[in-house]
């Protein structure tokens, strides 16, 4: 199973919401309604499409070895 | 079964019904061909970052992307010719039998005559046209205080000598944000040095080889080196105009589909048909038509969105409201959220100014 290397460029979030939406395990938004990665690698394939959903482009997914 | 979808537009919104139709285990052929030199970019970076310089290109994508993914991509390839009975069309000229046609052509800027200097804000090659064109002597006149004319004007005006906006409303933006929020907006803009004609129109613009001025509807005279017209675009399509779609993206003529600024998009929620020009609705309907090609379905009706980056505001809009009972303020000039409702209190769309974390809230109140 692959797993997933998550970051979010915290400078361009603009705290739309659509990556907690597509995958709530893996971002919430903070205090300021920033989002936040819970985890920094998942094998939640959902991650693909909060990167997708994105509309400022914020979240760059990596595919990684599996463990 | 479908085998070859032919994707016409190498936009967001065609190039991600690409992708999604990869996602889902699609194997047949796809091809995607736009009629511009590039491969598919964000438009939203164009009247932004790459206009201000602090960017250098817009891909969506690394260029191996696409054929790593057997993703035909073609520039400089219009679709013309669709057959949609026999389901055939030309690309660049040459023959091409589709089983699916998705058509994701957009729309193109609507300009003014004028001579050399004019310029509108659509394309990759518009915005570094525009950004060539600027310099610290150049007098900026831009015509229509709209999104893109907004964006525009604060992007230019560290760059130019001056800027001027002409708006025939009374506000900028006044369609969507209403006197109260667009009263704001003005300020904003004359207090970082915009020159604001509102309730003007534009008579002519003139010059010789090259713009010189414009002449507003009350006989003044503006001089100007560029002019930058954002009053609006028309969507473009080989087969004519906008396409008129359900939830699902679906046209009336079978193997038919629609997605982003060309789509007339049936909207369950709202009890009408919608065409916006929004990158969340691109991407979201995108995926929506990739799942009705392969026969699933996964319609799309989300709040329109989008936002907006213009005199150091950041503007975010939720949901699709022409008119209005009331407008409910919250916060200062610098940071506010407008809420319109209705008769009874309900939320119809609002406006986060330099308030982020209201969106999400805002959002899931409109879905409710």
């Amino acid at each position: 199973m692959p797993l997933y290397r998550v970051s979010i460029d915290r400078s361009l979030c603009s705290g739309f919401g659509a990556c907690v939406d597509a995958s709530p395990d893996v971002f919430r938004l903070d205090g300021s309604g920033i989002a936040l990665a819970t985890v920094a690698e998942t094998a939640d394939p959902r991650v693909l499409d909060a990167a997708d959903a994105c509309p400022m482009g914020a979240i760059v997914v990596e595919e990684v070895a599996a463990a | 079964m479908t085998r070859t979808v032919l994707v016409a537009g190498a936009g967001l919104a065609g190039s991600r019904v690409a992708e999604s139709l990869r996602d889902r285990g699609f194997d047949g052929r796809i091809v995607v061909a736009g009629d511009e030199p590039h491969a598919p970019y964000e438009r939203p970076a164009l009247s932004k970052e790459l206009l201000a310089g602090t960017r250098a290109d817009a891909f969506l994508r690394p260029e191996s992307h696409w054929a790593d993914r057997a993703i035909e991509l073609r520039t400089r390839a219009a679709v013309a010719d669709v057959d949609a009975e026999r389901r055939t069309a030309t690309v660049d000229g040459e023959p091409l039998a589709w089983d699916a046609l998705v058509v994701a052509t957009g729309a193109r800027a609507r300009t003014l005559d004028g001579p050399r200097g004019v310029h509108t804000l659509r394309t990759l090659n518009d915005a570094t046209a525009l950004r060539d064109a600027v310099g610290p002597a150049t007098r900026v006149v831009v015509v229509g205080a709209g999104f893109i004319g907004a964006e525009t004007a604060s992007t230019l005006l560290p760059k130019a000598a001056s800027v001027t906006i002409v708006e025939p409303l009374a506000a900028p933006l006044l369609r969507i944000v209403g006197p109260d929020v667009g009263s704001i907006l003005a300020r904003r803009y004359r207090a970082h040095g915009v020159d604001l004609r509102l309730g003007r129109g534009v008579e002519r613009i003139g010059g010789g080889e090259r713009v010189e001025f414009v002449e507003l509807d009350d006989g003044s005279i503006l001089p100007a080196d560029v002019v930058v017209v954002g009053i609006g675009a028309v969507p473009t399509s080989p087969l004519g105009g906008a396409l008129h779609v359900d939830e699902h993206g679906r046209a009336a003529v079978p193997g038919v589909f629609a997605c982003g600024d060309v789509a007339v998009w049936h909207r369950p929620s709202l009890g009408k048909a919608l065409r916006v020009e929004h990158w969340t609705s691109a991407s979201g309907q995108a995926r929506a038509v990739a799942a009705a090609i392969l026969g699933q379905a996964e319609p799309y009706d989300e709040a329109p969105y989008f936002w907006s980056d213009q005199f150091g505001l950041r503007l975010q809009h939720v949901g699709h409201a022409e008119s209005w009972h009331a407008v409910v303020l919250e916060g200062d000039e610098a940071a506010f959220t407008a809420r319109y409702v209705d008769r009874d209190g309900h939320l119809l769309s609002a406006l986060a100014v330099n308030r982020a974390r209201d969106v999400p809230v805002l959002r899931k109140e409109l879905a409710a």
